[in-house]
């Protein structure tokens, strides 16, 4: 997908008798250039290290040097400000969270856009100290916007599909994580400082029976990092750790890592492999093939206002349905990017992403090939069919792939399938026997919401 | 002009005729020539030079494709240009940009300033451009340019000069590849180029976020410039800044230009502590120690400074390198505002035990076994498995008396099956097309393999109606694989074609396959020939070998009832692997039974089950380590000998194959250990790869019942010490497991040690850096640890002295030591106490020395214990098998 950003100035830091002034700009076709936000931080430079941190994950790329940086995505809100990003590769997700305690300000707007993270202000940020002022600007000021402002900076890019739909995947991901240890800073940095130095080919897991350290036996209750260097996201924040809270997903593999330094929270989502973005987990697909509750979804939508965490209980009495249909309804809004997940609060957040995300089911290959082999006629149903499991035969290439539907325990016989053995969600023949047993026990009358 | 007096033209050769004749042409006159050039064109050239006349036709009158096709770099190029110069096609400027884009950019730069000067084109600005012109000056790739000749482009070039600027804008190799450092200096001092704005583009590029190497040119610049006292003044508050990027290489170099700011007094103190803190984020030493050096002679001379002073030593407190803390300490200490004991207190967690006011560990840890406790669990233990468990002999240890011998079981006399998994055979035709599916293309371990092979012997005559249906994504699935293909599965792995072959009986027997036999260990090609017989013919059979527990172990009481419902043809390959596989449980019930059994198999089994008292145990014996008392045992031991012996390779690239091979003879894992252990030493300064794993090997070490003999230390000990991080990441684990469950004794691993040291097998920073993660685990580990490192001490050499690098172990002991609240042991005493001198070793050595705490501690108390109770575990879990 093409996209520009287009910035009335680049960010910068400036001084200004004595204090730092960090200026960020952002873009957003929609909201007209807003000005989210103005204050004096508490912590300076705790701040500016999450900043610097921020545009390392950017900046990754763990596959091929020299990658395309996309910018970060900053929500406002009265509780919180928050800061996302991905690397290039789509493999790490990485969110900034500074709740209103961390500095004295005035939240002037509410809303999601990009903000321009440049080199020059990446130097600049360095240079911050902890014993001066500093404020935070986020959007243009209205002198600015009157006069246009001197600069204006673009930034053409090509915006990756897989970089799309990974900002969708990763709140499907984030949902499945379940806690699994937290750890004080002593022990934070002595486990991610001794991270080897050096490439490993088997998967190191986390272990922390006698203290956090990473093994390379794998066993029940410990965590699996595939890819465990790009936890070298984090060593800059180090010094200034309070805690950090580990989160895994022990059938899928992604882990999620954040690190408290006091006046915020870093947050790092890794994904099952440096070879895997989020973008083919394929955690969404279900949600993204079911259409029935469409009424709802939209419902649901019109009931958010920014909230840094999205009460789904309130949320169900409002709408008159139950918390499962809210929460599928909240899963396609994760999906279409209108909302995000905190894990640590175990919540969603409002936030709409300043990217064009209705067509995120183009983005997905199964689902539309999925589709395909409906609209082929290839899907049929199988005889040997018994109570809790219907059995299905999809066409494939030259050989027809049996597709066994069980609660939670689909199976199919491609050899994608047995690769990935569900870890990466269903393959396009599951999801076109999915699809095709839902068409038929769908109920001949609409859904009313 | 004609197309006939054109290719007159360019027949004589002459190219600046050419250009001279074909400068007044219009664009469409230019068009009519075009067909006739094209048709002169040699046609097997994708790349056309310039000293061509063709081509240089094709420049005058083609278009921007043909001239896309084009190097403009020798002799020629003048005519090119003047011909580009004074055509002036549209596209000329777009080619000019896209030139610059090339890998071989194939452009002189005489062409790029005459179509400049020359108004042709504007002025490139992309960062493409800075590249060229970086390299199109200089003396070529790390070449030294001695003959002057960036300066000599720069002289006769003066009006591109200033793009020497975008140096610093632009991540370039000008620095450190192409050689313009010199020639900059040199310019500097002719005057032709402003100085003070080098050496202000160095520190702006410093800050910059590009490449280390990109980087480290801007310091090696700013050095040759050799700034004036005055002139680093100037820039007093950039080089603090320079202090908060997080690259070394700039911290390095900031510190260097502080420390000529502090010689000439001219350092602002409290502006670099307010700076300071920044740098103690970076892992490297050396400009740590700089830094505090510094901040110590600052507070000495203005002890004011204190406060100011808190915050870099805070972090410098929570820094990895033990030294950089130390100074810190010692800084805090010696400054009277700073010695607030509750204050470093705070920062304790993150310091080693000879740093803290409490050398008692920060973590909480697991309270202590209780002893009563203990000996009450060991005496409900049957005698024969607590001596053989060393039960005793840990007790007394508890009760003050000396440390406990190691322990001295032989895997096959003890009940080995109670310490493994079992392994869950195929129960279905449809779980059997579902299991094979996923290991072709993923196998996580050896015994799916034999899961896969005995399932495919047992359902090879299932043939349902939907058979073929159910199996046709599999067939072609294997019909089609490549081997070249990446993955970890059945028939991607080399060597393992003669499973694909019995995949192939199975579900495509039409189809003729030759598989390769020449692979590892032909005990296993022959079992698998085996299999494809009786597949092709649909004869379904369970396998005799098939194993019942995890490693390749077969429980005998099993084998007993799968000969009893087939025969067993002793001569056949499976029931020898059978034999071979036999764990030492059971016997005594398993002979009662195959008391009964009839035919040469039953006979065989009953000879292979007979007893043998020599030692307690199960009545068990190690038979298949005894050839020789009978032809059918020697047979077989000199089989799988020779097999082992001919194998081409024990290395396949997958674990899991190793772990398979291994599996033929899991009682005698020596020979794959040797390998295991030269493979090993041959890559211990070698990162870890996944072509050559070298750590499936130690991980065959691992389970709880497997004894230690000489090659299973080797192979730890050097895993242990190698740069590869999954086989030193797998030999920590299996310490950690070992330490634990009694098997990692002091002695033999100090021994061990001791006798790789002097060879220079061991690198003592990485010894330390791994012993020290074993030893965080419990104060069981601390106790193993600092008992090994003294042990290894006192066996090695007194010739030579100790070896170069001991001071990193030295300094863990001492550690270990002051967290035991242990002195150093009689041991080690000797060969401490001879080391003379003023190193750092000899400190070491005097201070673990001095260190004489009184009596035992508690800590230590608790690790007894904690290793007693591993021994009763151990016990404990053998005695169920008396049940």
């Amino acid at each position: 997908m093409e996209f520009c950003y287009r910035y009335p100035f680049a960010s910068l830091v400036e001084r200004r008798e004595g204090a730092a002034a960090v200026r960020l700009a952002t873009c957003d076709a929609r909201l007209k250039h807003p000005r989210f936000f103005d204050g004096l931080l508490h912590e300076p430079r705790a701040v500016c290290d999450l900043l610097l941190a921020l545009t390392d994950v950017v900046r990754s790329d763990f596959r091929i040097p020299d990658p395309d940086l996309f910018d970060p995505v900053v929500t406002a809100s009265e509780e919180l400000l928050r800061f996302e990003a991905f690397s290039s590769c789509a493999g790490v997700y990485a969110r900034i969270d500074l709740p209103a305690d961390s500095f004295s300000a005035r939240i002037l707007g509410r809303g999601t856009t990009n903000v321009d993270f440049n080199d020059p202000m990446r130097a600049a940020l360095t240079r911050v100290r902890e014993d001066e002022p500093c404020r935070l600007a986020v959007g243009p000021d209205s002198v600015e916007l009157d006069h246009g402002g001197e600069v204006h900076v673009e930034k053409k890019v090509k915006l990756p599909a897989r970089w799309l739909s990974g900002f969708g995947e990763v709140q499907a991901c984030q949902q499945r994580l379940r806690p699994h240890a937290e750890f004080a800073g002593f022990a934070a940095r002595a486990l991610l400082r001794s991270l080897p130095r050096t490439g490993t080919a088997k998967l190191p897991v986390l272990t922390t029976g006698t203290g956090p350290r990473f093994s390379r036996r794998d066993g029940a209750g410990r965590v699996r990092v595939e890819g465990v260097h790009r936890l070298r996201l984090l060593e800059p924040l180090l010094a200034s750790a309070r805690s950090l809270r580990v989160w895994a997903d022990d059938a899928h593999g992604t882990s999620a890592w954040q690190l408290d330094v006091g006046c915020g929270c870093f947050f790092l989502l890794l994904s099952p492999g440096v070879y895997r973005g989020f973008s083919g987990e394929g955690g969404l697909l279900h949600d993204l093939a079911g259409a029935g509750g469409e009424p709802l979804v939209a419902s649901v939508q019109g009931l958010l206002r920014w909230q840094a965490r999205v009460d789904a209980d309130a949320l169900a009495r409002s709408v008159g349905r139950g918390g499962h249909d809210v929460a599928a309804a909240l899963a396609a809004l994760g999906a279409r990017g209108l909302v995000g997940y905190d894990v640590a609060a175990a919540a969603y957040f409002h936030r709409e992403l300043p990217f064009d995300l209705d067509r995120v089911e183009l983005l997905q290959p199964r689902l539309r090939n999925a589709r395909r082999l409906l609209e082929q006629d290839r899907v049929s149903r199988l005889d040997e069919s018994t109570e809790g499991q219907a059995v299905f035969g999809v066409g494939g290439t030259g050989v027809l792939h049996v597709v066994r539907l069980r609660d939670g325990q689909d199976r199919c016989t491609c050899p994608w399938f047995s690769k990935y053995r569900g870890q990466r969600g269903p393959c396009k023949h599951v999801l076109a026997a999915r699809l095709f047993a839902e068409s038929a026990e769908a109920p001949e009358s609409p859904e009313t919401p | 002009m004609t197309p006939d007096r054109l290719e007159e033209l360019i027949r004589t050769g002459d190219g600046a005729a050419l250009a001279k004749e074909v400068a007044s042409l219009t664009e469409s006159e230019r068009r009519a020539l075009r067909p006739r050039v094209r048709a002169l064109r040699p046609a097997s050239a994708a790349w056309l030079e310039s000293r061509d006349l063709p081509a240089l036709a094709l420049l005058a009158c083609g278009t921007a494709k043909d001239a896309a096709a084009m190097w403009v770099r020798d002799d020629f190029a003048v005519h090119a240009a003047r011909i580009l110069s004074d055509r002036r096609p549209r596209w000329l400027p777009a080619w000019l940009e896209g030139k610059f884009y090339r890998d071989i950019v194939g452009l002189s730069w005489e062409v790029v300033d005459t179509l400049v000067r020359e108004g042709a084109c504007p002025r490139p600005r992309s960062e493409a451009f800075v590249h060229y012109f970086a390299l199109i000056h200089g003396p070529g790739w790390r070449r030294k340019d001695t003959e002057r000749r960036i300066q000599r482009r720069m002289w006769a070039y003066p009006e591109w000069i200033d793009e020497v600027w975008r140096f610093f804008e632009v991540d370039t190799q000008a620095f450190t590849h192409y050689g313009w450092v010199p020639a900059l200096v040199d310019l500097a001092a002719e005057d032709r180029i402003d100085r003070q704005r080098l050496l202000d583009g160095c520190l702006r590029g410093l800050s910059s976020g590009f490449k280390v190497t990109t980087l480290s040119g801007y310091a090696d610049l700013h050095e040759q410039l050799k700034p004036t006292p005055a002139e680093i003044d100037a820039r007093h508050d950039v080089y603090l800044d320079l202090l908060a990027v997080r690259t070394p290489r700039v911290m390095a170099f900031a510190m260097r230009e502080v420390r000529k700011l502090e010689r000439t007094g001219r350092l602002d103190m409290q502006a670099f502590l307010r700076a300071a803190p920044r740098l103690f984020f970076q892992q490297t030493k050396g400009t740590c120690v700089a830094a505090l050096s510094l901040l110590r002679r600052a507070l000495k001379r203005e002890p004011d400074l204190a406060a100011v002073a808190r915050p870099a030593l805070a972090a410098a407190l929570k820094h990895e390198h033990r030294d950089v803390q130390g100074l810190a300490v010692t800084i805090c200490r010696a400054t009277s505002d700073l010695a607030d004991t509750a204050w470093l207190e705070e920062h304790a967690t993150d310091m080693p035990a000879s740093l803290r006011v409490d050398p008692a560990p920060s973590a909480p840890e697991s309270a202590a076994p209780d002893s009563a406790e203990l000996a009450t669990r060991a005496l409900a233990l049957a005698p024969r498995w607590r001596e053989f468990a060393g039960v005793d002999a840990s007790l007394r240890a508890l009760a003050g008396g000396p440390f406990p011998p190691p322990l001295s079981f032989r895997t096959l006399e003890v009940p080995l099956l109670t310490g493994i998994a079992p392994v869950e055979p195929i129960t279905t035709l449809d779980e059997l097309i579902e299991t094979t599916a996923q290991a072709v293309e993923t196998v996580s371990n050896a015994d799916e393999v034999e899961r896969v092979l005995d399932g495919i012997c047992r359902f090879c005559a299932a043939r349902p109606a939907d058979f073929e249906t159910k199996t046709a994504p599999l067939r072609k699935r294997i019909l089609t694989i490549k081997t070249s293909e990446t993955g970890r599965g059945l028939l991607t792995t080399e060597g393992m074609s003669a499973i694909a072959a019995v995949l192939r009986a199975w579900l495509a027997p039409e189809i003729d396959f030759e598989a390769d036999w020449g692979w590892a260990v032909p005990l296993l090609g022959e079992r698998m020939g085996e299999m494809i017989g009786w597949v092709q013919r649909r004869q379904p059979r369970p396998l005799l070998a098939a194993p019942t527990h995890a490693g390749g172990w077969i429980d005998a009481a099993v084998l007993v009832e799968r000969l009893r419902e087939s025969d067993g043809d002793p001569e056949s390959a499976d029931f020898k692997q059978a034999l071979l596989r036999l764990a030492p449980d059971g016997w005594t019930a398993a002979r009662a039974v195959a008391a009964k059994l009839d035919g040469p198999g039953g006979e065989a089994l009953r000879e292979a089950l007979a007893k043998d008292d020599t030692r307690g145990g199960s009545g068990t014996r190690a038979w298949h380590l005894k050839p020789g008392t009978s032809r059918f045992r020697d047979e077989i031991y000199r089989w799988v000998r020779m097999s082992i012996e001919k194998r081409r390779t024990l290395y396949p690239h997958m674990p899991w194959a190793l772990g398979w091979i291994a599996s033929a003879q899991p009682a005698d894992l020596d020979d794959v250990l040797a390998h295991g252990a030269k493979n090993i030493a041959g890559r211990r300064n070698h990162t870890a790869s996944s072509m050559e794993p070298t750590h499936a090997c130690v991980d065959l070490i691992a389970p709880s019942d497997r004894d230690w003999g000489d090659l299973a230390w080797l192979v730890a000990c050097l895993s242990l010490t190698g740069r590869d991080a999954d086989a030193k990441g797998v030999a920590i684990d299996v310490f950690l497991d070992a330490v634990d469950d009694g098997r990692c004794h002091p002695e033999p691993f100090g021994r061990m040690l001791a006798r790789l040291a002097p060879h220079g097998w061991l690198k003592p920073g990485r010894l330390a850096k791994a012993l020290e993660e074993i030893a965080a685990a419990s104060p069981l580990h601390e106790l193993v640890v600092a008992n090994t490192i003294e042990d290894s001490l006192a066996n090695l050499d007194p010739g030579p002295g100790l070896p170069r690098g001991t001071l990193h172990v030295l300094g863990l002991l001492r550690e270990l030591l002051i967290g035991l609240a242990c002195p150093v042991g009689q041991s080690a005493r000797g060969v401490l106490d001879a080391v003379r001198g003023s190193s750092k070793t000899a400190s070491l050595s005097r201070a673990l020395l001095d260190h004489d705490p009184a009596g035992p501690s508690a800590r230590c108390q608790t690790a007894l214990a904690q290793l007693a109770l591993g021994r009763i575990e151990r016990a404990g879990r053998w005695s169920l098998s008396d049940a």
